[in-house]
């Protein structure tokens, strides 16, 4: 594993760093960033064996393609990015798969919206596990910006930069997972 | 909605369309201020605003960090290509 000194190196560096070669560098950024990408890699996907592929996939592209990291986006956009390329490649959607097209109103209504109170979701939103099994629950899109925005963190711009879509687009997909996130929060046993 | 209200200048669905947004403190600044006045009148929507926050809040805080990688796959990960 890295020296404390690499480890405290920053990503352009590292990445400079592994364009020259530098085999501790490449250990430091899978060690700072390989939790992040194999967690979107199994949003994306279906089973964890998938995702590991697809972990091992994008740092090996890393490897080779450290030396055209232009630097002008984050480290961590960039392999998010290559994350998704990979993920789309070794998960295919299915051609021809209908889009969801449901209204607004629907998938709010699904979420409770405008029904009478009834049993409040305190108990599954402080339960990790249960939590986790709503999420994993959504479809693969819902997962994907999920765990781009509330995980990573990615402010709206740099999720629409990742996933290729434009801000309004990127926007109605985030409000939407949000909204069949709480319906799927809603059907976990209270 | 069965019945939805127009308060604060904004029907319920509108608040609905811009929640999002509300909560994540782009909705502009007219709109941010409409919906807290339609929020403070309409407890269907403030109740249902407070849960999607809830949720959001949730998802940030009990899932925010990652399952560190497994040990061995770490290794396998790490070690550059081209290594045996």
């Amino acid at each position: 594993m890295p020296d404390p000194e690499t480890e405290r190196r920053g990503d352009a560096a590292l990445i400079r760093a592994i364009a020259a070669g530098e085999r501790s560098a490449f250990e430091a950024l899978v060690l700072r960033h390989g939790a992040s990408i194999r967690r979107l890699a199994r949003a994306m996907t279906t089973d964890d064996a998938t995702a590991d592929d697809v972990l091992q996939e994008v740092f090996v592209s890393a490897w080779r393609a450290a030396g055209t990291f232009r630097g002008d986006g984050s480290a961590r956009g960039w392999l998010l990015t290559m994350t998704r390329h990979a993920a789309q490649r070794t998960h295919r959607r299915r051609v021809g798969e209908p889009g969801r097209a449901e209204s607004l109103e629907s998938l709010a209504c699904d979420a409770g919206w405008g029904a009478a109170p009834d049993a409040p979701l305190d108990r599954v939103l402080a339960d990790r596990q249960r939590l986790a099994a709503a999420l994993d629950a959504l479809q693969p899109d819902d997962r994907e910006i999920l765990v781009l925005v509330e995980l990573e963190g990615l402010d709206i711009d740099e999720a629409a930069q990742t996933l290729g879509l434009k801000l309004n687009a990127t926007k109605s997909r985030l409000h939407r997972a949000r909204l069949r996130m709480v319906a799927a929060a809603r059907k976990e046993p209270a | 909605m069965n019945g939805e209200r127009r308060v604060g200048g904004l029907w319920c669905h509108e608040v609905l369309e811009h929640l999002s947004d509300y909560l994540d403190g782009a909705a502009g600044e007219a709109v941010q201020k409409q919906i807290e006045t339609h929020l403070a009148q309409c407890t269907t929507c403030s109740r249902f605003g407070d849960e999607v926050a809830a949720v959001i809040g949730a998802i940030r805080t009990r899932l925010g960090e990652a399952d560190p990688l497994p040990s061995e796959l770490l290794r396998r990960v790490a070690r550059a290509p081209g290594e045996g």
